[in-house]
């Protein structure tokens, strides 16, 4: 046999081998460091061939009993850099429990986590929006957190779904007015309105003088402005898309086209913000930011982009002979333990850890993380201190004080869904080309529909 | 026959490929057809088979038909576009008109579109479309046009403003395969045709449309197949709205993965989709075979 021949047959059977090896170790990457991470099939970590796995059990040997949580989340990538590991590092000196985080932007992070849970590389603990709740119930994604070991005494508040305690938010971001005070100076505005009839006065004024008044952000990529801004302006007036008895009626709700009718005098009046139906919400902050628009619905937590205009952050407007107490919009940084995790209680435990310490009287991580994101805890041990936090967010702390949070879609099934379907309607209707009963009507459809 | 033998050698050095292939795509593409015959795929750990009910319920689905109203009108005017625009520019840089360094400096410049990534594109034509954006500034220096057009945010407007930004971004992928298709037509067809007193369009008509055939039919083939399956630039420009109004086949899909976590609904339009490009791809491998022989 030639030289040449050998070398062929040597190199196509090299080929192969490396191939075969290379596959081999993909599709067994991922179980090997589920199973050092106890989120997968629960095979063993002996499984060699990844450079993860190594590492992962690596990191094994130097912990204190060999667990390793992975955690994900979006939130590191909205703290300041290193905030997150700083606190899983204490975590891991403290316990000797590594918490490996897994961080993507918010807008990816439930796609990681569907597909987590359908090839089963999903994290032991996860951050829940209140719009995937009742899905991720419903694939059975999430556990009973309360039966895994959740202190429940430890927060204020923990989302349900059927009766079953699912997700435990951490902090809540509340949704304030936010108005730009030069603009409202220019075009002569004299007062912050407090009213529906103050607010198209305002706006109106604020229109002649050749500046935007007020942004509503209809695009559908995240459909989010029928809930923070649409809903949040109806919740400060205690219009609710569900009756007492806590179901969605909106078909005949008169305080809900009265909402709408508030919205349509804004549009009609040219006082929205143009491109509302393809406006996103952080289109939208960051036109604010840019000192674009007089009022703006946005998180708490955008306040720190706010830093090149004069702003106040306060409650949103009310209707006119409205005298109950505001609700306002929020939405939560919340975490759930994932079914297929096989550490539910070592999850559990750092889920304690974020509410209140290794004792359960200690609040600081979850004072700490809401201070720094100008959010509210939800755990009932911590005591943030908002003395260092910017004037605006402390003035607006205290009208809080006297308002209640709401957010009637956390647990609503397929959200996502109905909220677009919602912010279509809302744009035929304000554009004239739907009836609001019909609007309301349709609306009740979708809300009663969500989740057959 | 001997495993490492001389007859099996082709296959072996096929082999990695046909893994690569049978991992990533042929396993896949077999999962979503899969989906599109059962309920509550990848959702549930026992999704049931429902035969053609899912097909049945897509082909109901009003929003499904306008997906693909939007897909068809977007799809055959961005072609349709792509083609002449590419045609006309790829015949100027062609023309014994200009110098060799206008050419160059022209080539460059009309190439650029092809260049930038969606999100840039995206980015860009959103800051230039806006109401308080440089188009309308521009605009308003003519009579009778509004100043504040919400170019993306009008549902009377969008999709052709879509169809406008993908034309800009994908003719000279046309231009450029035109152009090396005319630079290999032998001049004496046209000094012959001259001599026989052809006029231009004549010369176009029977010289180089025939000769640009076998491309034109070929870029035409694969820029249908990209352009159905286009989904960057409109999702990141309006996300399909607004009211659905610039929602193709692919954003359709996604909302339904994604969205609305109903993977069985997205495997089924997904399928659909496939066996469109199926055929396309056919017809394209058809025309390659011909162009061969």
């Amino acid at each position: 046999m030639k030289l040449k021949t050998v070398a062929k047959k040597v190199l196509s059977g090299a080929l192969v081998g490396a191939m075969v090896l290379s596959l081999t170790a993909c599709g067994g990457g991922s179980s090997s460091s589920d199973s050092g991470t106890d989120s997968g099939s629960g095979e063993s970590t002996e499984a060699a061939g990844s450079e993860e796995s190594s590492e992962t059990a690596k990191s094994e040997e130097s912990s204190g009993d060999g667990v390793t949580l992975k955690f994900q989340q979006w939130w590191g990538a909205e703290l300041p850099e290193g905030y997150l590991d700083d606190i899983v590092a204490k975590y891991k000196e403290e316990t000797g429990v590594t918490v490996e985080l897994l961080t993507a932007p918010w807008a990816d992070t439930k796609t990681a986590i569907t597909a987590g849970a359908t090839n089963g590389t999903i994290a032991d603990i996860i951050s829940v929006d209140g719009a995937w709740l009742a899905e991720f119930a419903d694939m059975g994604i999430i556990a009973d957190v309360e039966a895994a070991g959740v202190d429940a005494s430890l927060a204020s508040d923990i989302w349900e779904v059927d009766g079953t305690k699912y997700v435990v938010p951490v902090n809540n971001f509340a949704y304030p007015m936010y108005v730009n005070m030069d603009i409202l100076e220019k075009a002569k505005v004299a007062e912050i309105p407090k009213t529906w009839t103050e607010l198209i006065d305002a706006c109106k004024k604020i229109k002649e003088a050749g500046y935007s008044a007020f942004a509503l952000n209809l695009g559908t990529t995240n459909a989010n402005g029928i809930q923070n801004v649409f809903g949040g302006t109806g919740w400060a007036s205690g219009i609710k898309l569900k009756d007492d008895s806590g179901a969605y009626k909106t078909d005949g709700n008169e305080d809900l086209a009265s909402l709408a009718e508030l919205f349509k005098t804004l549009y009609d009046e040219e006082c929205l913000y143009p491109g509302m139906s393809t406006l996103e919400e952080s289109e939208m902050t960051s036109n604010f930011a840019a000192g674009n628009c007089a009022f703006t619905l946005a998180s708490a937590a955008t306040m720190s982009q706010f830093t090149d205009i004069n702003f106040e952050a306060t409650t949103v407007p009310v209707k006119d002979d409205f005298d109950g107490e505001s609700g306002i919009c929020y939405a939560s940084w919340a975490v759930g333990i994932s079914e297929a995790s096989e550490n539910k209680e070592e999850a559990a435990k750092f889920v304690n850890y974020l509410l209140g310490g290794l004792d359960g009287t200690d609040g600081s991580v979850a004072a700490g993380l809401a201070v720094e994101m100008s959010a509210f805890p939800n755990s009932t041990v911590a005591e943030p201190d908002y003395s260092a936090a910017p004037e605006q967010f402390q003035s607006f702390y205290e009208l809080y004080k006297n308002c209640y949070v709401i957010n009637e879609y956390i647990g609503l099934a397929n959200a996502s869904d109905v909220m677009t379907s919602m912010t279509n309607d809302l744009v035929l209707y304000l554009e004239g080309d739907l009836e609001c009963d019909a609007m309301l009507k349709n609306w009740q459809g979708y809300l009663d529909e969500a989740g057959k | 026959m001997k495993l490492f033998g001389k007859k099996t050698a082709p296959y072996r050095y096929l082999l990695p490929t046909l893994v690569l292939m049978i991992v990533f795509l042929v396993v896949p593409i077999i999962m979503v057809i899969r989906y599109s015959f059962v309920d509550k795929a990848v959702v549930s750990p026992d999704p049931q088979f429902v035969g053609l009910a899912n097909y049945a319920e897509l082909f109901a689905d009003s929003s499904f038909w306008n997906a693909v109203s939007n897909t068809i009108i977007f799809v055959v005017v961005s072609v349709v576009a792509h083609l002449v625009i590419g045609m006309i520019f790829a015949m100027l840089l062609n023309s014994k008109y200009f110098t060799n360094r206008t050419k160059t400096i022209a080539r460059v410049v009309y190439i650029l579109p092809w260049v930038f990534t969606a999100s840039v594109v995206a980015i860009l034509w959103k800051l230039m479309l806006q109401p308080s954006g440089i188009i309308n500034y521009l605009m308003s220096a003519l009579p009778q046009v509004s100043r504040n057009t919400e170019w993306l945010s009008n549902k009377d407007l969008a999709l052709a403003v879509i169809c406008f930004i993908n034309i800009w971004c994908g003719y000279p992928f046309y231009m450029i395969s035109i152009l090396a298709g005319l630079q290999g037509i032998s001049g004496d067809l046209y000094e012959s045709a001259a001599i026989d007193g052809a006029t231009l369009t004549k010369s176009f008509l029977h010289i180089t449309i025939p000769q640009l055939k076998p491309i034109l039919i070929s870029i035409a083939m694969l820029d249908f197949i990209w352009t159905l399956q286009s989904f960057n630039v409109i999702w990141m420009l309006t996300g399909g709205g607004p009211v659905q109004s610039t929602e193709t086949l692919s954003i359709y899909i996604y909302k339904l993965a994604f969205q609305k976590v109903d993977y069985s609904m997205a495997g089924t339009a997904a399928t659909v989709l496939l066996v469109v490009c199926v055929f396309i791809a056919i017809f394209y491998v058809r025309q390659q075979k011909k162009v061969r022989e």
